[in-house]
């Protein structure tokens, strides 16, 4: 190489080394918990990250999953002829879908994320934000692994940040669509209104292991939802 | 260079020298080009029959409430326009980019293409992603800058003769680049692991070595007749529970050594093969060996080559030694 040329090379690794620094700087910043630096510098760390560079890696942490979860539907059905309009029985449409998955192993698809990936969104809490509202009702405990308070509360709660109602509004209207398709292949054309119960199974705890029956399970409901077709 | 040249440009020759001159890891870059292609692939098949309704414009999340909701902030092809064909084309024409990836036509053109196509589905559906599908977009955004074609590629680069003089500064250039996307990815992946335990050790569940139970039992994480004999044996449940955040916490420290580098990547292969067997996180399980594998060298992987092909040598002259039984 020459003189030239090493310098050439020199200076771009330089530059690609400080690039290289910059991005990891800022990967630190956004995924630290929220501390002095990074919440002076929120606005611009998010302009760089997002939307290419968002990640979360608090992988079933700091507190894993420990229930199942399920949606049941049921539909408000349209009078057939002079008769009156009919409400069908709950009927589960996750576990079906979970037995799928379960049986192809190898390269499962991705149907029976939908009822965890849709709840998700609905009962999507900032962080942050959190934290703030856990503090207000019970500032001694900041962990708080064992709070069990039902999603319900939540979502009677204004959302928190804009995040949170947007995350709450498109979980809504996954699950609403969810539901009308699952309602449209069982009842057929004459659905009119579903309506979505969110069962959860806690698993009994540690000591209780063995423990193989269903354990507790608490279910909520969501309010009617106006199908689709019939908005 | 002269002998009487300045002491700084010594040390800038040398330097400039020893990150241009060689491309490192190679082997694992093509390696993961297989891998990451092949999931993405994948991908692609396993959510064929359900395309539509996962992703299409009349499917569980509609073309109207994705693009109000997406428009503030990303960006996918799929939201360019609501019919049903442009969704085909855009879906087959991914999968396409994704067969051409994996074999290795022309990566380092393909790439850019393939990323958008799945960076557009993925944002099509955010519902059903996982952390797999979000370390698969970083890396191949560092992988734009890595050679991906120099091993198992159908056609790994364009060849053209001549251009002389052009051609060395370039080509050292590249290889600056290819290096800084090799430490990008292993940075992010060091990252991963790193930020995942000291997530994990603030969690009393996983302070008290339970947390395994918990996750194990999980409907869909669990693998019916094994998940229950893991999560009911408390020996077990601690010892993964303890070993998974010790593991991911000193995983980027392991890298610094020579020696217990290949400790790291080995465990974390066995640690995602488990993952995808009991809990079948298949696709999210093999995107993150893929990012593992470049920490291993060009020369380690050729030894292994070695190896097996030397056993596999071996092997075939003691079945020709055997007398057969037909003749």
């Amino acid at each position: 190489m020459s003189k030239r040329e090493a310098r050439t090379v020199a200076a771009v690794s330089c530059v690609l080394l400080v690039l290289l620094a910059w991005h990891f700087a800022m990967t630190f910043l956004l995924l630290a918990p929220p501390n002095p630096i990074s919440l002076r510098h929120a606005g611009l760390v998010e302009t760089y990250m997002f939307p290419l560079f968002r990640q979360n890696w608090s992988l079933f942490a700091p507190n894993p999953i420990d229930e199942d979860q399920g949606l049941l539907v049921r539909a408000k059905l349209r009078p057939v002829a002079q008769g009156r309009p009919e409400v069908t029985n709950y009927v589960d449409i996750t576990s079906s879908a979970i037995r799928e998955a379960q049986a192809r192993r190898l390269w499962p698809n991705r149907r029976a994320r939908l009822t965890s990936g849709a709840l998700q969104q609905l009962t999507f809490v900032d962080p942050t934000s959190e934290r703030l509202l856990r503090n207000v009702d019970n500032p001694s405990s900041d962990s708080g692994t064992f709070d069990r308070e039902p999603p319900l509360d939540r979502l009677r709660l204004p959302p928190a940040t804009p995040e949170e109602a947007r995350a709450r509004a498109d979980g809504r209207e996954l699950i609403r669509r969810l539901a009308h398709v699952a309602a449209v292949q069982r009842w057929g054309n004459r659905v009119d209104a579903v309506q979505v119960r969110v069962a959860r199974h806690v698993f009994p705890r540690f000591s209780r292991r063995t423990d193989r029956g269903i354990g507790d399970v608490a279910w909520y409901d969501l309010e009617w939802m106006p199908t689709p077709a019939t908005e | 260079m002269s002998p009487r040249a300045r002491p700084l440009d010594r040390v800038v020759a040398v330097a400039a020298d020893r990150v241009s001159c060689r491309r490192y890891s190679l082997v694992g870059a093509a390696l993961m080009r297989v891998v990451l292609g092949s999931v993405a692939v994948l991908f692609y098949l396993a959510n064929y029959t359900d395309r539509r309704m996962l992703f299409g414009p009349e499917g569980v999340w509609p073309w109207e409430p994705f693009t109000k909701s997406m428009a503030l902030e990303s960006f996918s092809l799929y939201s360019l326009s609501a019919s049903p064909y442009w969704f085909e084309l855009l879906f087959h024409g991914g999968l396409a980019l994704a067969v051409l990836f994996t074999v290795g036509w022309l990566p380092r053109w393909v790439l850019p293409a393939h990323y958008v196509f799945l960076w557009s589905l993925f944002e099509r559906n955010p519902a059903i992603l996982d952390g797999g599908d979000n370390l698969m977009v970083l890396v191949l955004v560092f992988l734009f800058f890595v050679d991906t074609g120099e091993h198992l590629a159908l056609r790994g680069h364009v060849r053209s003769a001549g251009v002389l003089g052009w051609s060395l500064l370039s080509r050292r250039l590249g290889t600056v680049a290819h290096n800084a996307g090799i430490l990008a990815i292993v940075l992010q992946v060091a990252t991963l692991y790193l930020v995942s335990a000291l997530y994990k050790i603030q969690g009393e569940l996983w302070q008290s070595g339970t947390a395994l139970y918990y996750i194990l039992r999980v409907n869909e994480y669990t693998l019916p007749g094994w998940s229950e004999h893991i999560y009911e044996s408390a020996v077990l449940v601690t010892l993964l529970t303890y070993g998974t955040v010790l593991f991911q916490l000193a995983f980027p420290f392991l890298l610094l050594n020579r020696v217990t580098r290949y400790l790291a990547v080995l465990g974390a292969i066995a640690m995602h093969v488990g993952i995808a067997i009991i809990m079948g996180l298949v696709s999210f399980s093999l995107t993150v060996i893929a990012a593992d594998l470049v920490v291993v060298s060009d020369a380690r992987y050729l030894a292994l080559l070695g190896k097996v092909k030397a056993y596999g040598k071996v092997r075939r002259r003691a079945v020709a030694a055997t007398p057969s039984r037909v003749s």
